[in-house]
């Protein structure tokens, strides 16, 4: 059950920054989107490793993803622009 | 902000780069080795944690008692029970302490005896001084990285100094960094692999800073607390608030205070309690017990558990007749949210709070932080050489890149080659004989290779004759096990030391695959030449 929680877990990260990286959505979309996944990926942590460890391992597991998604795929459209 | 200030954070960012980016390498590098070190690479290089890493509560109890008798009454004062988690020793541990010494010493010491996890059969003694017992202990490959990564294997305190002080120059650069990156949401995904290697670096450089930022900041802070911790903080707090009195200071840290010895007759239950602790916490590992005045009336008991629900590791704290007191930290029951921060200090350096996930993110994000100071230093370098003056010739250029490739490349070389050499002296080498030959094979095979930078070749053959060496040293454990090893991936005794050696192969192939993708220089000339 654990290891069913951590993979939803790092998925929801992955797709949230995929939506992140996206430059056809508006800002109020990304959020609208990411929100939920963020939100998933905190409760399936918090249920492995509890609150504080939870919390560590979203924000440790979003800094993974962020790096995976840039290095797996390549350049993106700057943001912002 | 200011541009001017902008230039001179930039400045400070790229001088403390260059100046500690090879030691910086060396710390992150050998510390995303050291997260994996206890207990997972422990077992894995001690075959008699492959067999167990259970003992019954009931046993432990029995052990204590029955050499409890065979130790004179003094030695009672303190006793300690590594339990072979993986964590201390390889072997069970009972350590019968006495603090004011005996008739031969004058000092702390102890009479130790060692059995195997699984037969529980007696394998080791010692009497002599405490200090000597804990510091000629069996070491293994993984221990040694991890040592290494604590003080570089410099000794205390010029070694945690430096590491502290490396510990401390991550977190200004990881700060100044992130000042002076204007595009910081801009280019949170901008990695451009088709553009050149120059490119991809500095992509790379920006990319692992952004988005490992505030992993780099806790590990540089943590890193930088643990190293100074004991060498200038603690003299400096005992200065401020206990008039210099370091003692004084540890004793009020400390939370294991002696008993008072009623001399009443009482035994303790030390199978009760740690059957307790299990129910209680059953996803935590319980790594030693702390047994002051046994199977006195006034018997106290201290369990030291990590993992489970606890972020911080927690200290147990029972009467010697089973009754549960009180659940601490190891500073002891001390309230106040100082004492919370520097508790969460350790898990957040070690990552160790949880389970292996947990700990292989810290892995890959320790491997990118040690990413940051190569990759900063490559930048640095081409930087110096374009343009219409160069301030770096070609030769200049070549040979930094050599010196960084026989250094840092050196040191990946030196930690890889402990693995299979693990294996051979598993075969070979019994105990804590073991211990001489992890030091020579690590500095010489790194000094050696550093050596070989001087030499006047090619950097990228260099660099492909490191990445080959690598590969080959971990893609050889899987058979070096199944040939010598008690445990491996054919007989499957041990299910952690197959996942392990078929990690090493993994990433011992990818290594060998990476290095032929890399074409030799002398053969693209050739390719070039007719063109």
């Amino acid at each position: 059950m654990n290891e069913l929680l951590i993979i939803i877990a790092m998925v929801s990260l992955l797709l949230m920054m995929i939506n992140i990286r996206k430059n056809t959505l508006a800002i109020p979309t990304k959020i609208l989107l990411s929100a939920p996944l963020f939100g998933l990926a905190l409760i399936c942590f918090i249920g492995v490793y509890g609150i504080l460890g939870g919390a560590i391992c979203t924000a440790v597991g979003g800094m993974l993803a962020g790096l995976l998604t840039a290095v797996i795929a390549g350049k993106a459209p700057q943001l912002l622009e | 902000m200011k541009s001017i200030t902008l230039k001179k954070l930039f400045l400070l960012h790229s001088w403390v780069g260059i100046i500690t980016a090879v030691l910086l390498f060396i710390v992150a590098f050998s510390g995303a080795l050291a997260v994996l070190s206890r207990p997972e690479l422990k077992i894995w290089a001690n075959p008699e944690l492959q067999s167990s890493q259970h003992v019954a509560s009931a046993q432990i109890n029995r052990l204590v008692n029955e050499y409890h008798k065979q130790v004179p009454s003094e030695f009672g004062e303190n006793i300690h029970v590594f339990l072979p988690s993986g964590h201390n020793f390889h072997l069970l541990t009972l350590v019968f302490e006495s603090h004011h010494g005996d008739e031969n010493y004058d000092q702390e010491v102890a009479r130790v005896f060692q059995f195997h996890p699984n037969t529980l059969a007696l394998e080791n003694t010692y009497y002599g001084p405490s200090k000597e017992f804990y510091a000629n202990k069996k070491t293994d490959a993984p221990t040694y990285i991890g040592e290494f990564h604590a003080d570089l294997h410099l000794g205390r305190p010029i070694g945690l100094i430096l590491t502290g002080f490396l510990g401390l120059t991550l977190l200004v650069s990881a700060v100044t960094g992130l000042f002076i990156h204007r595009k910081l949401i801009k280019e949170l995904f901008t990695f451009r692999r088709d553009k050149g290697l120059d490119i991809a670096v500095s992509d790379a450089h920006k990319v692992i800073g952004i988005w490992g930022s505030v992993f780099n900041i806790v590990i540089g802070f943590t890193g930088s607390f643990l190293g100074l911790a004991t060498i200038i903080l603690l003299p400096a707090a005992a200065f401020v608030s206990f008039g210099g009195d370091q003692d004084k200071l540890i004793e009020t840290f400390t939370a294991i205070p002696e008993p008072v010895v009623s001399h009443i007759k009482q035994p303790t239950k030390i199978d009760t309690i740690l059957e307790h602790a299990h129910s209680r916490y059953p996803e935590a590992i319980i790594r030693d017990v702390t047994i002051m005045a046994h199977n006195d009336a006034n018997a106290q008991v201290y369990l030291r558990l990590l993992g489970g629900e606890a972020v911080v590791s927690q200290l147990l704290h029972y009467q010697g007749n089973g009754e549960f007191v009180q659940s601490m930290s190891s500073f002891g029951d001390i309230s106040g949210v100082s004492i919370k921060v520097i508790e969460l200090m350790f898990p957040l350096h070690f990552g160790n709070f949880a389970g292996v996930f947990v700990k292989l993110l810290w892995v890959l994000l320790g491997l990118c932080t040690a990413l940051l100071p190569i990759s900063g230093m490559m930048m640095w370098l081409t930087k110096r050489t374009r343009g219409s003056s160069p301030s770096l010739s070609m030769q200049a250029y070549t040979r930094w890149n050599r010196f960084i490739i026989g250094s840092c490349g050196g040191l990946v070389l030196a930690s890889f080659v402990l693995f299979p050499l693990q294996v051979v002296l598993n075969y070979t080498v019994v105990g804590v004989a073991q211990n001489s030959f992890f030091g020579p094979v690590f500095f010489y095979t790194w000094l050696g290779w550093l050596l070989l930078s001087a030499l006047p070749m090619d950097y990228k053959n260099y660099f492909k004759l490191t990445l080959l060496l690598c590969g080959a040293s971990l893609a050889v454990v899987l058979p070096l096990n199944i040939i010598f090893g008690v445990s491996n991936v054919v007989n499957f005794n041990s299910s952690l030391v197959a996942v392990v050696d078929i990690s090493f192969m993994v990433v011992g192939v990818a290594c060998l695959f990476v290095a032929l993708k890399i074409k030799n220089t002398q053969k693209l000339q050739v390719e070039v030449q007719p063109i």
